[in-house]
């Protein structure tokens, strides 16, 4: 089965291209070459898109700048004494020498011509896309295993890396996220259409029904979330007595 | 002395998490000699694609300190600092500036360096953590020798090998760290023949006993570092 075979199956939940890629012995090595595919074809096009963006540097400058204004604009909402109201009016006036910073952090020249930096730049982009989608798949593939086992999974790990290499298909839609009206819906497709194919994978290679494998993927990421929060509101409470405490 | 296409067989098995590779590694008359062999070669050959990539990064980078000097030119001119060095009068943005030039000048070869490094702190990492490893699996009723647990995690550094990317300057590595703990629970099951749980923990204790004794040194030295500028 080619890498494009696999790819398809995997877009389409084939039963038959995820029982086989748990039980080929070559199942890891054939998903990581469809993480390849993926990430160096959305690495390409973002890198590309990013290359445009960035060659004029008068047009970062003005990105960043936009930003800046942005966030005086939201503090002056909510500031409350004449104090905060004076340090925001000195930002304010700052505005021109801000951009002298980012002008010259953006063309200060280096050894190799900037053509050649540039170029750099958006390989190290192609190339890293890969790797990080490799990084985020393991994540969960790993996180997954560990709860599909204490839910009677029989699974191994190494036949859960390779179906999970799978999940990593639908992230081709990222290639369009460049447009920015479609960059949020088609990020939430590509995420929605990933954990439903890790779902079907984390079935298909620990023999539970789909109920159980949705919690196995879900369990853990859902735990941290809410462990997060609760450390970030007891972090928050902690925060406001000291304050109260010193004041 | 094994052929470089026979251990970079054996690298590529701790890569894509060939299980027959693992166990048949346990079962090999020189395992520990190959198992050094492969983490060796994988330094070497990672090193000089980071120490490549390190050069390349310099070159495509501005000098820090001209970027630096910049900074603080443009910075002095701005209102923000105007004012607060006339209602501050002792306020300067010099000994800031000065400090973040002499790091920057300290890290400025810190890259070349950890690449030229990168086999022997390969080395020792997979030496120390091997032991480690082996004391848990043993304790955990494993039954391979050091030689055996050392020659099968070994391989899990073909991990290593996502870090080849490194010779582009700029790219980032990521995935190598569990993808290579991953390969260390296959290892240390193949050598110990543990079941799945008990693999797991001896996989993970290692690490896990490195953070909290970080993270105990980290508070401790905090501690030390408040009580004496309080005292000062």
């Amino acid at each position: 089965m080619t890498v494009i075979d696999t790819f398809n199956g995997a877009l389409i939940l084939n039963q038959r291209v995820f029982t086989e890629m748990r039980d080929a012995p070559d199942g890891v090595r054939r998903g990581f070459l469809l993480i390849l595919m993926v990430g160096l074809l959305v690495g390409a096009i973002q890198s590309a898109s990013e290359l445009i963006s960035v060659a004029n540097p008068e047009q970062v400058v003005n990105a960043f700048m936009t930003g800046y204004r942005q966030a005086i604009e939201q503090q002056r909402a909510t500031v409350t004494t004449p104090e905060q109201r004076e340090v925001l009016q000195w930002m304010e006036d700052s505005e021109e020498e801000i951009a002298n910073i980012v002008r010259a952090l953006v063309t200060e020249p280096a050894l190799l011509p900037r053509p050649v930096v540039l170029m750099f730049q958006a390989l190290a982009q192609t190339v890293s896309t890969p790797l990080s989608y490799l990084g985020g798949m393991l994540l969960a593939v790993c996180l997954t295993h560990l709860a599909a086992r204490q839910l009677g999974g029989q699974g191994g790990i190494r036949a859960m890396v390779a179906v999970g290499s799978l999940s990593v298909a639908p992230h081709v839609l990222d290639a369009l996220t460049f447009v920015p009206i479609l960059s949020l819906p088609l990020g939430l497709i590509s995420w929605g259409w990933g954990l439903i194919v890790l779902i079907t994978g984390t079935a298909v290679v620990h023999r539970l029904d789909s109920g159980k494998a949705t919690l196995a993927v879900l369990l853990y990421p859902s735990l941290l979330i809410v462990l997060g929060v609760l450390f970030s509101c007891i972090l928050i409470f902690l925060l406001i007595s000291l304050a109260a405490s010193l004041s | 002395m094994e052929s470089l296409s026979y251990l970079f067989r054996l690298s590529t098995a701790g890569l894509f998490l060939d299980t027959n590779t693992f166990r048949a590694q346990r079962d090999n008359p020189h395992v520990l000699r190959d198992g050094f062999l492969v983490v060796l070669l994988i330094g070497v050959i990672v090193g000089v694609a980071s120490f490549i990539g390190n050069l390349l990064t310099m070159l495509a980078t501005p000098d820090p300190i001209n970027l630096l000097t910049t900074v603080q030119r443009e910075l002095e001119r701005t209102a923000l600092v105007i004012e607060l060095k006339r209602q501050i009068p002792t306020f300067e943005l010099d000994p800031f500036f000065t400090q973040m030039a002499d790091a920057a000048r300290t890290l400025q070869w810190s890259g070349l360096i950890g690449a030229a490094a990168t086999p022997f702190v390969y080395l020792v990492g997979w030496l120390l953590y091997g032991v480690v490893a082996h004391l848990i699996a043993r304790s955990l009723g494993g039954d391979g020798d050091l030689a055996q647990t050392l020659g099968c995690t070994a391989l899990a550094s073909g991990a290593n090998l996502l870090a080849l990317v490194q010779i582009i300057p700029f790219a980032q590595v990521s995935g190598s760290t569990l993808l290579g703990l991953i390969g260390c629970y296959l290892g240390l099951r193949a050598a110990h023949n543990l079941p799945a749980w008990r693999a797991f923990w001896a996989a993970l204790l290692g690490p896990i006993l490195l953070i909290v004794v970080l993270l105990v040194f980290s508070c401790g030295l905090l501690a030390v570092l408040v009580a004496v500028a309080q005292r000062g």
